[in-house]
């Protein structure tokens, strides 16, 4: 089965692209740790980067290399594969690549300056949105024919995660601010994998105290053990849903 | 002509021995066991002095104004019933006891110590250990309360009384005493004119020190940390709180220092450390906070609209992660010559003050203010972004929330 | 072999390939020839699976090619444009491909790697090569596997004269031995 993974994890390792990534993530990594006044508010600063660019690298990257490898997508489906093998050994190799990136990047950061629980389930979503953006770019593509325009569509689907979905929550709670929505914000925050990552992490940090009620209901729940397994459950159908439609999808698509 | 001389001898003997104090010694080997059998025995300004060893005295009520003192702490141990030591008489002095297990009635609010409608009484270098109340005072005036330990174990709040209590009381001073694992630390209600100083209020459950309806007081150089929800001072004016520590009240509704309805006072020189919120204040005016240290809060400083006059100039604050919150636009309190380690801006003129004014409120902090639930977006790229904008071209935070001439360095305090 | 029953494929409205029957026979040589845009490649896609016809089937020793890969091992494919992964040596792609295919291989055919002097350049990167260069990668991957079918689209486009008559020879012998070969071409 792992044959096509095999070439394309080496392939994708030698990019420089990722190599630039991998040294950039552990250059941030580093100097946050050790210019913070200490590793709390260090990974407090490290949530922020890795909510931001873990997302958009894997998406942008994974959207163009998938577009650039198109005629070798097209070599491989004419040797006697099935496609599915073929799709899901470029997302095993971009989601395996891209998160080794992501531990070498910060992993082993975290592991020196926090090798505590919290720092643990920082790398575990810091791997997880990585992969589930390499899932959703490929969706993407999958149904996008122009590279311009699907590296567009890759874009927009990263602000619409990273910015959009947030500005909806916050003209929602005003518009309902008369009402509870805390219950309501539970399940929300599960349709979008960075801010499900973020509040799955910050419950964890000491400035969850900030959070007042809110914050109180949502430990309740995600605080548990309980809870932080449906978090990651829910962090892996992000994964699995997309993977699912994007591989029925290339299964019919003319190349 | 020797009779006469001989009479008056005997009479001024006779005086003299009945006004003289006498010193009465309790313990095991003495002929008087038990610290009741001593209070009764002796007079007003009698000394009682007191072996080491434990004694079961059910409810000792002193009635008569003697100085107790322990030698190596002797311990009296309320069973887990009684009310252990009840002072109903001026001009007493009680020290050097360990007074431990009192009873744990919620009506009758038994304590370790309890003054009754005295004065004068001096409760010195006594351990308390497990007491439903510590120290309680009622209706008492000039007492001094110095160097008492007073521990608990409560886990509830309303399983639990209060370390120090004082009720409609004057002119207390409680100095230099450690309190902890009580529901408040020091309570103060109707207690006018009193100085508390020097205390550590560490881990109570509820508040370091509560305080209400309680003028003209001061309290000066105490250690207030880990409590539950900080320290509370409400409907008071002319309170000066100087070079205090708050700490370490971190938690949901924890706050270093919570000010409701408070006129007229000073905060100087105090210390804040991580706390979830510094100082909450609601319906606070004419208050002069200066020379204080805000430092890894959650909030510095959070003003309710329903503050006016607040003054605050000349403090350093230091990784917060919210300077200043308030919940309206109409701020009547003035900001100036402080240090924010977030001020970007620069000094041309090199005369140590920033050029351009300082907004020490932030966009999100307005938007949590009116809507907290909002504060499921903290540390959302959005929320950074929209901060960001804000500070550049404000439109939400109040206009005239800024201080014009903050300090480009911190503050030597 | 293959037998092409009435298919038929567009693109949103462009109609590429409207009832299309052609049957070809072991040994024979055929050749497609059309303008551009005339749907040459789009049948050698829908041969090769590429591409899904709208309607219609095409039978590969009798059986439907629907749903089914392991016909493709019985095929040599020539793309038009071959572009590899950038990083890989044209040593590796040859690995790799040999590694895909291994279990179906029996022997392999070395002849057009030796003739366009490959083996000499075995280390240099893909992103390195001209497009010449990886034509004639493409063409020997083609041939590599022995298969009974070869299908080339454009194979002689981007070659210079000296390696166009190599693989037209080639194509000859190949041909020869009973190899069904079909080929497009603009002109």
């Amino acid at each position: 089965m792992n044959k096509v993974f095999k070439y394309i994890v080496i392939d994708i390792l030698r990019n420089k692209t990722v190599l630039f990534y991998t040294l950039f993530l552990f250059v941030v990594s580093f100097t946050l740790f050790s210019f913070e006044e200490n590793t709390a508010k260090g990974l407090l600063s490290l949530l922020n980067i890795i909510l931001f660019i873990v997302p958009l690298i894997s998406i942008i990257f994974s959207t163009i290399y998938i577009y650039n490898c198109s005629e070798f997508i097209e070599l491989l489906i004419c040797q006697p594969l099935k496609r599915k093998y073929i799709w899901l050994s470029l997302f095993n190799g971009l989601a395996v690549s891209l998160s080794f990136a992501f531990l070498i990047g910060c992993g082993i950061t975290i592991l020196i300056y926090e090798p505590t629980a919290t720092g643990m389930i920082m790398i575990l979503t810091g791997c997880l949105l990585s992969v589930i953006f390499v899932a959703i770019s490929m969706l993407g593509t999958v149904s996008t024919r122009d590279k311009a325009k699907g590296i567009g569509k890759a874009i927009l689907l990263w602000l619409y995660f990273a910015l959009i979905f947030d500005g909806l929550v916050l003209f929602l709670l005003f518009q309902f601010s008369e009402y509870p929505l805390e219950k309501l914000m539970m399940v929300i925050s599960g349709f979008n994998p960075i801010d499900l990552s973020r509040i799955t992490v910050l419950l964890r940090l000491d400035v969850s105290a900030l959070m007042g009620y809110t914050g109180a209901v949502f430990k309740d729940f995600f605080g548990t053990t309980f809870g932080f397994i449906i978090s990651l459950f829910v962090l892996a159908l992000w994964v699995i849903i997309p993977l699912i439609i994007s591989t029925k999808k290339f299964q019919t698509k003319d190349l | 002509m020797k009779i006469p001389f001989l009479i008056l001898f005997i009479c001024t003997q006779f005086l003299y021995s009945f006004v003289q104090a006498k010193t009465i010694y309790v313990g095991k080997n003495k002929s008087i066991k038990t610290i009741k059998d001593a209070v009764k025995s002796s007079s007003h300004g009698d000394s009682v002095i007191v072996d080491a060893g434990t004694y079961y005295e059910k409810n000792l009520i002193i009635d008569k104004s003697i100085t107790l003192s322990g030698i190596n702490y002797p311990i009296i141990d309320g069973e887990g019933k009684y009310e252990i030591v009840s002072i109903k008489v001026s001009n007493v002095v009680f020290t050097g006891f360990k007074i431990q297990h009192s009873g744990y009635a919620t009506l009758e609010d038994p304590a370790g110590i309890k003054i009754y409608d005295s004065n004068n009484v001096t409760i010195l270098n006594n351990i308390i250990d497990d007491t439903f109340f510590g120290i309680y005072a009622q209706y008492a005036k000039n007492c001094l309360i110095k160097n008492n330990t007073l521990t608990a174990h409560g886990k509830e709040e309303q399983e639990i009384g209060n370390g120090i209590h004082c009720w409609k009381s004057d002119s207390m001073q409680i100095i230099g005493n450690k309190i902890s694992g009580h529901r408040d630390g020091i309570y103060f209600e109707f207690v006018t004119n009193s100085i508390i100083w020097r205390n550590q209020s560490i881990k109570n459950i509820r508040y370091g020190l509560h305080f209400m309806f309680s003028h003209n007081d001061s309290y000066i150089n105490n250690i207030f940390s880990g409590n539950g929800a900080g320290v509370a001072v409400m409907y008071t004016h002319g309170v000066k709180m100087y070079n205090n520590i708050f700490e370490q009240n971190w938690g949901d509704a924890a706050y270093g220092l919570l000010l409701k309805d408070i006129s007229d006072s000073y905060i100087e020189g105090n210390i804040f450390v991580k706390n979830t919120s510094g100082i909450h204040m609601e319906g606070a005016s004419r208050i002069q906070l200066g020379k204080n240290i805000f430092k890894n809060n959650g909030w510095a400083i959070q003003i309710q609209s329903s503050c006016m006059d607040v003054n605050v100039s000349h403090n350093n604050f230091l990784g917060n992660t919210f300077d200043v919150a308030t919940n309206g636009t109409l701020v009547m309190n003035t900001f100036n010559n402080n240090y924010w380690d977030k001020y970007e801006g620069y000094d041309l003129n090199k005369d140590s003050y920033g050029d351009v004014p300082f907004r020490p409120i932030s966009m999100f902090s307005m938007i949590i203010a009116n809507n907290p639930q909002t504060m499921i977006l903290f540390r959302s790229i959005m929320v950074s972004l929209l901060d960001k904008t804000e500070r550049i071209v404000p439109t939400l935070i109040p206009e005239n929330l800024k201080d014009e001439h903050p300090f480009m360095k911190p503050i030597a305090l | 072999m293959i037998r092409v029953n009435n298919i038929s494929k567009s693109f949103s409205k462009f109609k590429a390939l409207d009832s299309i029957n052609i049957h070809c026979e072991k040994g024979q040589s055929i050749a497609l020839i059309g303008p551009n845009g005339s749907g040459k490649t789009t049948l050698i896609k829908s041969i090769l699976g590429m591409v899904v016809p709208d309607s219609g089937d095409i039978l590969f020793k009798g059986n439907t090619i629907k749903k089914d890969f392991h016909y493709r091992a019985e095929i040599g494919y020539m793309p038009q444009i071959g572009r590899y992964p950038d990083n890989m040596t044209i040593g590796q792609v040859f690995d790799m491909m040999k590694d895909i295919r291994k279990a179906k291989v029996v022997s392999l055919d070395e002849e057009l790697i030796q003739n366009f002097g490959l083996d000499k350049i075995y280390d240099k990167r893909m992103r390195t090569l001209s497009g010449g260069t990886r034509q004639k990668v493409s063409a020997a991957l083609a041939f590599l596997f022995n298969a009974s079918v070869l299908i080339l689209d454009e194979p002689t486009a981007g070659l210079d004269p000296l390696s166009s008559e190599i693989l037209k020879e080639k194509i000859i012998k190949e041909n020869k031995s009973g190899k069904l070969v079909l080929i497009t071409s603009h002109t």
